[in-house]
């Protein structure tokens, strides 16, 4: 329908800025600042110590004593600061020379009175870093004077070649899946890397937010909305073979319809990388919730047990996305349909 | 037991249930795609991948329900 898709382009990249920029409007003000490692303060925290509940309200930037579910919540919900990987926070507070914080650029983006503000987060620097891995991975791994790719390059002509034939051509034809191609390639491979990127300790994943996912199943919606053909449009607003008494059911049924499959999309994203970092964090919070270190021994290799489940899952969930965003475009561009 | 209490509970218990949920769901898948895989080998590439397609689908749902339970726990839902 749109003939240029430079336009469509821009269009949708200025939809995910948009709502990927978006604050979550959390009054932020009243809890304090946790950190993306939390694991490695925890164990600063006990070496100078006592145990107390309260978290504290000084510039020693949040100590919490005790690891519990708010704490997992916060932690989920918290991109407030830039913080990615901080090495200064190893430091013990004992040696740390008096006046030297271990936080020294801290931006402060959230107001007093937690309105949306539009601002840099963590998991917009993240996002930022893995496209920048991402070009890297593809410029790099690209070799202009070879025909069959080696290394590297190999790799990713597996995933791209299984990507166009297995699920874009499969579901939309090679003439429609030209058209799609780029967007579901890119929905794959970010996707991926954004899973991937987040299993590192002390990075961030920007799909366990659901503002990031949102903003990629809003991308599909956009996509299958404007490039819905008649038929499509026909078979929400007039479905064929329904009496006409029926229809003021039908009609906001399948326009609920067309809403619940992005969000879907999105929840099942978000949730499965939640899911597998809460479980990672369960498992070494055990060792600091029983103070002792021995827990470690069978804590530890439960956590790596499942950072592996984690890796398969990061893998399929991307496939996924990619899959069920295709499927619906499908059905929204398909032709000569056989009525 | 006041109001707090029940919405823990409630977090606890539907957790429990979404799961009970999930197993039975993807056990069935299991059951149908091993009895596949043994009736034609040939075809266990195709049903390796439906299986796995259809249990992804399936953990999708259920990780809803284990989002809601998460969301009953918070400090926003319970006071």
């Amino acid at each position: 329908m749109i003939k240029n898709h430079y336009l469509y382009i821009v269009v949708i990249f200025i939809t995910f800025l948009a709502i990927v920029l978006g604050g979550d409007g959390h009054s932020s003000n009243d809890e304090n600042e946790t950190h993306s490692t939390i694991i490695s303060h925890e164990i600063l925290n006990e070496t100078h110590h006592e145990t107390t509940h309260d978290t504290h309200k000084d510039d020693t930037h949040g100590h919490y004593s005790s690891v519990d579910g708010k704490l997992i919540m916060q932690h989920m919900t918290d991109d407030r600061i830039f913080e990615i990987f901080n090495p200064l926070i190893l430091i013990p507070t004992s040696i740390l020379p008096k006046g030297w914080s271990t936080h020294p650029i801290e931006i402060s983006i959230y107001p007093e009175n937690g309105k949306p503000y539009f601002g840099i987060n963590k998991i917009v620097v993240m996002m930022w870093i893995n496209v920048i891995a991402l070009i890297l991975f593809f410029t790099i791994g690209f070799n202009k004077k070879k025909k069959v790719q080696s290394g590297f390059g190999n790799l990713l002509e597996l995933l791209i070649v299984f990507i166009r034939d297995e699920v874009v051509y499969e579901n939309l034809g090679v003439k429609q899946g030209k058209k799609f191609l780029p967007l579901i390639l890119t929905f794959f491979f970010f996707i991926l890397v954004m899973n991937l990127f987040g299993l590192i300790p002390g990075l961030a994943t920007p799909t366990a937010n659901i503002n990031v996912t949102a903003a990629l199943a809003i991308i599909t919606m956009i996509t299958y909305i404007l490039h819905g053909n008649k038929d499509f449009w026909k078979h929400i607003f007039a479905t064929p073979g329904v009496p006409l008494w029926l229809l003021p059911i039908m009609i906001p049924v399948e326009l609920l319809g067309l809403f619940t499959k992005p969000f879907a999309l999105a929840v099942r994203l978000f949730a499965n990388m939640n899911a597998g970092h809460i479980v990672i964090f369960a498992f070494l919070g055990i060792i600091i919730n029983m103070k002792s270190y021995w827990v470690a021994i069978g804590s530890v290799p439960m956590a790596i047990a499942i950072n592996m489940l984690e890796i398969f899952v990061s893998f399929l969930q991307a496939y996924v996305f990619s899959l069920l965003s295709t499927i619906f475009i499908s059905i929204a561009v398909e032709e000569h349909e056989a009525h | 037991m006041d109001a707090v209490g029940y919405a823990y509970l409630g977090a606890g218990i539907g957790a429990g249930l979404v799961t009970i949920g999930a197993g039975l769901g993807i056990g069935k898948i299991t059951a149908a795609a091993a009895e596949a895989t043994g009736r034609q080998p040939e075809a266990t590439n195709e049903i390796r991948t439906t299986a796995l397609i259809m249990s992804a689908l399936i953990e999708g749902v259920a990780l809803f329900a284990a989002v809601t339970c998460f969301l009953l726990q918070t400090k926003e839902a319970v006071n």
